[in-house]
């Protein structure tokens, strides 16, 4: 790792990408890297890069991946399994079937050398449940498989436990749980007869006042005024390792889905929407709306500092802490606005959260952009500026798509994108930055940080930026 | 992970070993690392009244009384735009290896030279023990001291640069209150202890 003929050859690399004419750009096909779970994958026959799709051998969904893969000569078909879902991919055919229904691929699977199987590792993955990432600057496609519950062999994931201080039915919201600790995962799944939502909190116990109020093995609330369930009831499922459910009991002839959303500060809702539409099976292809690609972006926006950490404080008396809520909230509600992105927030009030806390709220959520808010301080009065960090090489194309509209906002001195071993962009594992809006500790800067509209403004830009980096329209 | 500190190290010691016709710096000083939790954080560091031709001592970790030699020893200063790290000599007569840590860190809280903050000047530093090559600070930190990520960057790089400079300190632990904090100002890490990085 401190081998210092790496840096050197990068450097190198630098230079010669710099000088390097457009036309020997295509000369030698790259061959893009593989890795699952963090682990670089070494497949027989290299991955390949065609019309901007990886393609990878069939051997790597069921040599390390683990599922099974028939392959029928005859047809020229593809099986894959996964216990829930089957794929179907013919050879040179960008219609595949999943679970028997047909969906268009931008990329069909390939023979290759008249022997290997290559399929679009994309679109396989992500139908097999697997998350996904293309990391542009060194060519590497990431796969990452959760743990399956069925394996024993799979490592647990580190203990996470938490207990559960409150369950509430509200109409607007639906369940909402306060809990003390962490969650862990939480998959909801639905069970028939009757139907119901089952919701199993893995490591969690209830509160001492919680448990006395059971009432029996289980505590049962009926619900009057919703849509979708009647009732609602919670008891301990298991006690070791300790789990609580929770169970929603469907209306009569009622489908439908719960979204749980965890804030990470220890309240977590549950709410419940019509079913994801199950189209009737139709042979015909289905029409352009079907698009493997909708892939909805979780966004983790961090409020620098808060709670007994204010931050710097401004010239006009005011704290660090407060502007960055500010504008975080202000970009969460731009943000909910998209259909192609899912908002989180790692501070969503005035509360202390350690550096390692955010961290892990981006991880647990599987975010794939982080971007932390804060406000800088400078002892002299006259620096002023609008500055942005990265630590990992993978997130400065982020910050330097972020940073330009920032500073299109805010209107101050553009000081630049800088490298900085900040803790929450450096320990975070996807693209991460963090934002220096502007200087408190000078008057100008401060005036405009804290005024309502630059805020809206440079929330309008934040989430510009984040739309230019995901290419969303 | 580390490779843009490992290339911004590496043209400072292109930098330095270009521009330093008088390489008079004692060891761990140009190239190395601040502290724990700030690789490369100072793009260059400039020496402010280089005036003795002579190289610097470095001073000797003789526990014992010595009869107070002055020592000229480096203060590092971060620069007004929180860009770099600037070292002012100044002569210390001190009796004993945590006497000459004492002051030092005593000078950072003074105003250093011109274009150049003392981030140190409103943090009081409640202890300074010195114990096995390793430093212990305990500090107050007034929330009206806090900065941003810079000056963070900046006010840890300087007590790092300031400290390592002796070659008795091997590690040097920050305290808040007595509380090994995660972080002094919610950006960087505070390692328990900052050990010396004798990245070369």
């Amino acid at each position: 790792m401190k081998k210092k003929f790496v840096p050197i050859l990068l450097f190198m690399a630098v230079l010669f990408t710099l000088f390097s004419g457009v036309g020997q750009a295509a000369s030698t096909p790259v061959v893009p890297k593989l890795y699952l779970n963090d682990q670089l994958l070494a497949p027989y026959d290299d991955p390949q890069i065609v019309n901007n799709f990886t393609l990878v051998p069939i051997r790597v969904v069921s040599e390390n991946m683990g599922y099974e893969v028939n392959w029928s000569a005859a047809t020229k078909t593809v099986t894959i399994h996964n216990g829930q879902n089957q794929i179907v991919l013919t050879i040179d055919k960008n219609i595949a079937l999943v679970n028997n229904k047909p969906v268009q691929m931008d990329m069909s699977a390939k023979l290759q050398k008249g022997r290997t199987t290559m399929i679009p590792v994309r679109f396989v993955s992500e139908q097999l449940g697997l998350t996904v990432k293309w990391e542009q600057t060194t060519k590497s496609v990431y796969l990452y498989k959760s743990a399956d519950p069925e394996d024993p062999a799979t490592t647990p994931d580190p203990v996470e436990t938490s207990s559960i201080t409150s369950i509430q039915y509200d109409s607007n919201f639906g369940i909402i749980i306060n809990y003390d600790g962490k969650l862990g995962t939480i998959k909801p799944f639905k069970l028939d007869a009757p139907k119901r939502i089952v919701i199993d909190f893995p490591n969690t116990t209830y509160s001492d006042v919680l448990s006395s109020q059971f009432m029996g093995a289980e505590t049962r609330i009926p619900v009057a005024d919703n849509p979708y369930i009647s009732m609602f009831r919670y008891s301990v499922f298991s006690t070791n390792p300790a789990t609580a459910r929770l169970v929603l009991d469907l209306n009569t002839d009622t489908d439908a889905d719960a979204v749980v959303q965890d804030n990470g500060a220890g309240v977590l809702t549950i709410g419940l929407t019509d079913p994801a539409t199950t189209t009737p099976v139709d042979p015909t292809p289905p029409p352009v709306t079907t698009n493997p690609g909708d892939k909805v972006y979780n966004v983790v926006i961090d409020a620098g500092h808060g709670g007994t950490d204010p931050g710097a404080k401004s010239i006009n008396g005011r704290w660090e802490k407060e502007a960055n809520l500010s504008l975080s909230l202000k970009v969460k509600a731009l943000l909910d606005k998209e259909k192609y992105i899912k908002p989180l927030l790692s501070r969503p009030e005035d509360k202390f959260v350690t550096l390692a806390d955010r961290v892990t709220f981006a991880k647990n959520n599987k975010a794939d952009i982080f971007i932390s808010i804060h406000a800088n301080s400078n002892p002299t009065s006259s620096v002023t500026g609008t500055e942005t960090y990265y630590t990992r090489d993978s997130s400065k194309p982020l910050a330097t798509i972020i940073h330009k509209h920032l500073v299109k906002a805010t209107g101050l001195k553009d000081r630049g994108v800088k490298y900085g071993n900040l803790h929450v962009t450096r320990e975070t594992t996807m693209p991460a930055i963090l934002l220096e809006t502007g200087f408190l500790s000078n008057k100008g800067d401060s005036e405009i940080l804290y005024s309502d509209a630059t805020q809206n403004k440079m929330a309008a830009e934040i989430v510009a930026g984040i739309k230019e980096y995901l290419k969303l329209s | 992970m580390r490779k843009p500190a490992v290339i911004i190290l590496l043209f400072i010691v292109l930098l330095t070993v270009a521009a330093c016709g008088n390489a008079n710096k004692p060891d761990g000083q140009s190239g190395s690392e601040g502290s724990g939790n700030a690789p490369a954080p100072s793009p260059s560091i400039e020496t402010v009244a280089a005036t003795e031709p002579t190289p610097t001592p470095v001073p000797t970790d003789e526990p014992t009384v010595q009869t107070e030699p002055a020592n000229p020893i480096e203060i590092y200063y971060a620069d007004t735009e929180f860009e770099k790290l600037i070292a002012k000599k100044i002569d210390v007569k001190s009796h004993s290896s945590e006497d000459l840590i004492k002051q030092a860190l005593a000078a950072l809280q003074q105003d250093g030279p011109d274009g150049t903050v003392s981030l140190w000047k409103p943090i009081p530093i409640k202890s300074v023990k010195l114990e096995n090559n390793a430093v212990t600070i305990d500090i107050e930190l007034p929330d009206t001291a806090r900065l941003g990520a810079p000056g963070e960057q900046m006010l840890l790089d300087s007590l790092g640069q300031t400290l390592f400079q002796f070659d008795f300190v091997q590690s040097y632990d920050l305290l808040v209150d007595g509380q090994a904090l995660e972080s002094l100002m919610g950006h960087f890490d505070l390692e328990h202890p900052a050990v010396r990085h004798t990245a070369k």
